[in-house]
């Protein structure tokens, strides 16, 4: 379902995506980055408890976008004024700009997140990563209730740490 | 007979072996799963902190905190690997349809047939977008999509009548909760049945982080016979930041007993909480 969502997004509002980054410096491809930042940036923005929307949809997923490209050309030491192609706006904050950072840790974890199994992957995402309650990951799961959605997700918990404990790297890098 | 007693006397050791090794299991999911309830906020303001003065005076409960954060940061970030990489599959289907679409060899009935099925999926993609924002929210959720800082009016004053109230307002409209507070106590000294100077000291407390007072503040008026609803609605607000569900429901139900102007408000709050 969420990825008939992001399609609709994309058919919606990747053109004026495009035409910004093309507008200031940029080319198809990074379009194509920013846009894809800019939704995930969206998807953790609208799991948060306290996400209020204040702007339209295309709005709000402009200015993610926008700042994304700003800092992207401020990288590259390119920054100039931006050539606007959409006039409303909306203020961010900067937590609203921040992805997962990419470091060995993270890969870390990610890596026994991929050696569980697909339910257990599945009931972990929506847990830490789609900020589901107990009582809906029951229902996508088929559960039959939100105690066996917690006991399934302690039970890959366990799993994943046990994994991760077990790696050799593990102790260094996680300070454990 | 007696070779059979010895494997039962096994069969039970093992069992009570591991119905204890289960036990142990379920321990240290307790364990971590009070990890995750401070993590995640979800505690009470009370156990919050108690937690939080234990996490600093043990040091092994302070290392598996860590550790718990770690890997629930690995997992998030593991599962933001696994939406970009739908997110580029996504990006290669528009990329075909747009394409093909530019190519302008669609026959008729295909061209027909993709912009129902665009429509469709626009159709779906919005109602997903709607569900991803609404569906099944959380009573911190509703707070959020329903609070807005009460709006206090300026008094309507005698000419020259320069006093505490006013600076108060003042205060309040301008966003200036800290001094809000100290002005509006200080005009409810003087006039303890102002009911609106009352409920914007109780959203002043709430907007300072001072929960617990907040909620104290609205006592007076729950029943005032003005502003009862707003203070009924604002006491349903704050509970539910609390996700206190029933405590929220109990004070909008007065809000849609009463049938005033934020009745409608309530039965939708009401709904979604059912």
């Amino acid at each position: 379902m969420q990825d008939q969502g992001f399609r609709a997004l994309y058919q919606l509002y990747y053109g004026m995506i495009e035409q910004l980054v093309l507008r200031n410096n940029g080319a198809v491809d990074d379009a194509a980055d920013i846009f894809q930042d800019g939704l995930v940036a969206l998807f953790h923005k609208v799991r948060k408890v306290d996400f209020q929307l204040t702007a339209s949809l295309k709005t709000f997923l402009y200015a993610i976008c926008r700042n994304l490209w700003l800092m992207k050309l401020r990288k590259r030491k390119r920054e100039t004024p931006i050539t606007e192609v959409h006039q409303e706006t909306v203020g961010l904050d900067a937590e609203a700009l921040q992805l997962l950072e990419d470091n060995d840790r993270n890969q870390l974890v990610a890596e026994g997140l991929s050696q569980l199994g697909e339910d257990c992957q599945r009931v972990l995402q929506l847990y830490y990563f789609e900020k589901c309650r107990m009582k809906n990951i029951a229902e996508q799961m088929g559960y039959s209730g939100e105690q066996v959605a917690k006991n399934k997700k302690s039970r890959c918990m366990r799993k994943l740490r046990e994994w991760v404990l077990s790696q050799p790297q593990a102790a260094e890098m996680l300070q454990y | 007979m007696g070779t059979k007693s010895a494997a039962s006397r096994g069969d039970a050791t093992v069992l009570r072996i591991s119905q204890n090794l289960l036990t142990m299991s379920e321990q240290e999911d307790q364990y971590w799963e009070k990890i995750d309830d401070f993590l995640d906020g979800s505690m009470s303001p009370d156990e919050q902190t108690a937690f939080s003065s234990q996490v600093e005076k043990e040091e092994q409960l302070k290392k598996d905190v860590n550790l718990q954060q770690q890997l629930r940061q690995g997992i998030a970030y593991g599962s933001q690997l696994d939406l970009r990489s739908r997110l580029a599959g996504i990006h290669q289907e528009y990329q075909q349809s747009k394409d093909i679409q530019e190519g302008k060899v669609i026959p008729l009935n295909r061209g027909m047939w993709t912009r129902w099925a665009a429509a469709a999926a626009m159709i779906i993609g919005a109602l997903t977008i709607l569900f991803l924002i609404q569906s099944d929210p959380t009573g911190p959720e509703l707070f959020a999509s329903n609070y807005e800082a009460y709006a206090l009016k300026s008094t309507t004053r005698s000419p020259g009548q320069d006093d505490i109230t006013d600076l108060a307002v003042q205060a309040y409209q301008a966003g200036d909760y800290d001094i809000a507070i100290a002005r509006l106590q200080a005009a409810l000294e003087t006039d303890s049945e102002h009911a609106p100077l009352q409920l914007a000291l109780a959203v002043s407390l709430w907007e300072t982080g001072q929960t617990e007072e907040a909620i104290a503040a609205l006592d007076p008026i729950l029943d005032h016979p003005l502003l009862q609803d707003q203070a009924n609605w604002y006491g349903a607000l704050f509970q539910l930041a609390q996700d206190n569900t029933a405590a929220a429901k109990g004070h909008l139900e007065v809000v849609q007993q009463s049938g005033g102007m934020l009745k409608e408000k309530a039965d939708v709050l009401l709904e979604q909480l059912k």
